[in-house]
This record gives C-alpha cells, structure tokens and sequence, in this order.
C-alpha cells in the first residue's frame, strides 16, 4: 500500500485556515493600533491591549496548527498528520511550562 | 527601559519603511528591522531580536495566506521540520541571554549578507527529475512524500532545523535563509513547495520564540505596538504598489545599504566584545 499522500489541502480546509490567519491578523493589527493611539492618555491601558495583542497574535499560528490537526482526524491517510500535530502541540506546551519555570 | 514618545515614533516611522522595503525585496523583515532599532533607535540587540520576532510572525501570517492558497505546502514535512526548529528556537531564547551581545552583532551581520547575496542571485532550484531520490521509509512512515516528489533525508533535516529555530530566535529573523537551501539542496523538495512550506513554519517557529520571550518578560511592550504595526502597515502598502516600483534598483540600493549595516554591525560586535 503506497503511504504518498496529496499535499494539496481540501478547498474547504485551505478556506478555514486563511480565515483563521486572516482575522487573527487583522485583531491583533487593531488591538496594537489602539494600543500605540492611547499610549499617551493612559499607558497602562496601552501596555494591557499590547498584551493582549500579543497573545492573538501568536495564537493564530497556534490555532491554525490545532485546526491542521484536527481536520486531520479520522481519515486513515493523514493519520500521521494528526500525531505530528500532536507532538508539536505537546512540545510548545513543554516549551511555555519551560518558559514559565525561568 | 523606558522609551520616549518620540523614540517610538521615530521606531513607528522606521518598522514601517522595514515592512515596505522586506515587502518589495521579498525578505522577511526581520533583516531591516533589527539592524535599524540596534543602529538607528538605539535598542539593545536581544530586545530587538524579541520586538523583530513578534513582528515576524505577524508577517509571517500575511504571507502564509498567499502561500496557502497556492496549495504548494507540503503541512505534513512542515509539522515533522516543526519539531527542530520549535526546539531551536526555545534553546535560542536561553542562548540570547547568555551568548555575548558582540557575537549577535557579528553572526546577525553574517546572516545579513548571505540574504542579500541570495536575493541578488536569486535562488536555483536544486531539485532535478527526482529519480535520484532512494524512497526513504521514515518520509514514507510520516507522510511527506507527495505524488510530485520524494523526501531525502528526514531526519537530517529535522537536525538542522534546529539550526534555523536557533538563529531564528537569536537574531530575530524568519530563518529562511536556512530552511529553504535545507529544504532544497539536502531534502530534495522543489523550491516553490520549499518556499511555501517554510512560509507555513516561520509563524509557528516565530510564535514559539515570542512566546518564550514573553514569558520570560523580555519582550519590551512599549516597543511592540508601533513596530508590529508599522510593519504590517509597511508591507500592505506596499504589496499594492510593487508593481509601479522599480523593484530591480530597490533591490541594487538595498544591498550596497545593506552591505554598509553589515560591515557596521561587524565593527559594532567587534566594540561591544
């Protein structure tokens, strides 16, 4: 049995994932835009939206990363996918409890 | 640090020629924008290489989009590359803080000049008919062969990632420059599924490294806001006026520019030693 899978994704799984990078993007685009404007009238306010910015901004990847994953499941061919996803997952939450401990 | 309104804006000014300039040169803007807020805003190098890798990843994410409609990723080889860089990129982090500053200076330089020196002669693609590829049972086991092509040498490539996520972090750039001739010359996959399978990485690696920055309160908030949207402003704009640019002698100035940054950072790494 060949394992070659197709890379090319489905047209509905390519639409989510550019819909999840898209509007993470343009969240964390308004978030720091916002943050940067009100910096002078109140920089604790700026410093809590940059924040939270920060966190959008780097849960898009993440998210788009969990979606790989998940669109993956229960189909036999792309079962690979789905642990490699797995892992990656598991390392980035190493990494974080990593961060978190220095 | 405590940054004055008017270092931001001058900062906000600078990120948003960076995201232009990486935007019409094809680079990823980690390259102009450590060398102008070491140089020009007078930021230390690991705080710059924090602020540029949050800005990579937001640029990352526009440029994953157009790659992702291209249907050229190749996700499964991206998620098992993941695995190195991700762990490269968190050992980068620990590294910035222990690694000499003058050494960032300098291996930055290096990185410097070998992007321009790509971007100028434009790459090749090493990838031939593909019949000199030996099926490789882990690429088989893990799902990276395509129909189109074969993937060489898995678990070297997964090694050098690490590389890449390393000097990803370090220096606050995407790690291109790496993964692609990686990709490329020593995994045998075509240069456009390459490009776009590193695109698909970059933000993931990119966000690992902030992410660690950020939990190590590194990461200089006041300076995210007006680089991250300078950029990202910079590169929009831009991408709707690439084609009325003479992007051949952008590129000619930017690298006689860019050599001069180099040789600056060279000295400068060579002062702070």
């Amino acid at each position: 049995m060949s394992t070659e899978t197709n890379h090319i994704p489905k047209e509905n799984s390519r639409d989510v994932t550019v819909s999840i990078l898209k509007y993470g993007n343009l969240l964390c685009f308004f978030l720091l835009a916002a943050s940067f404007l009100i910096r002078v009238l109140d920089p604790i306010v700026s410093e809590n939206l940059t924040r939270g910015a920060i966190f959008v901004l780097l849960a898009t990847p993440l998210l788009r990363l969990v979606y790989v994953g998940v669109s993956s499941m229960g189909a036999k061919q792309q079962r690979s996918r789905l642990m490699l996803s797995i892992i990656l997952l598991l390392l980035l939450l190493v990494t974080a409890l990593l961060g978190l401990k220095h | 640090m405590i940054f004055e309104n008017s270092q931001l804006l001058l900062c906000f000014g600078f990120s948003l020629f960076s995201g232009a300039l990486a935007a019409v040169m094809g680079l990823g803007g980690g390259v102009i924008l450590v060398p102008v807020l070491t140089l020009i805003v007078g930021v230390p190098f690991p705080v710059a290489a924090a602020t540029s890798i949050v800005a990579v990843v937001a640029a990352s994410n526009g440029a994953a989009i157009k790659f992702h409609k291209s249907g050229l990723t190749n996700v499964n080889l991206g998620l098992w590359l993941e695995l190195g860089t991700v762990s490269g990129a968190v050992t980068g982090v620990f590294l910035t803080g222990l690694v000499p500053e003058g050494i960032l200076f300098s291996v930055f330089a290096v990185v410097l000049l070998m992007a321009v020196f790509t971007m100028l002669k434009g790459r090749k693609d090493q990838v031939g008919t593909g019949d000199d590829v030996v099926p490789n049972t882990l690429s088989q086991k893990l799902g990276i062969n395509t129909k189109e092509y074969k993937v060489d040498h898995p678990l070297l490539g997964a090694f050098l990632s690490i590389f890449a996520g390393m000097i990803s972090s370090m220096l606050g750039v995407g790690g291109g420059i790496i993964k692609l001739p990686l990709m490329n010359s020593v995994m045998k996959v075509p240069l456009k599924s390459a490009v776009a399978t590193s695109s698909f990485m970059i933000g993931i690696t990119a966000a690992s490294g902030a992410f660690m920055y950020l939990l190590q309160g590194r990461l200089e908030l006041s300076l995210i806001a007006p680089t991250v949207v300078g950029v990202m402003s910079g590169a929009y704009i831009a991408s709707h006026f690439v084609h009325k640019l003479p992007v051949a002698l952008i590129k000619k100035s930017f690298a006689v520019v860019a050599f001069i940054v180099a040789i600056r950072m060279l000295l400068k790494g060579w002062e702070t030693l």
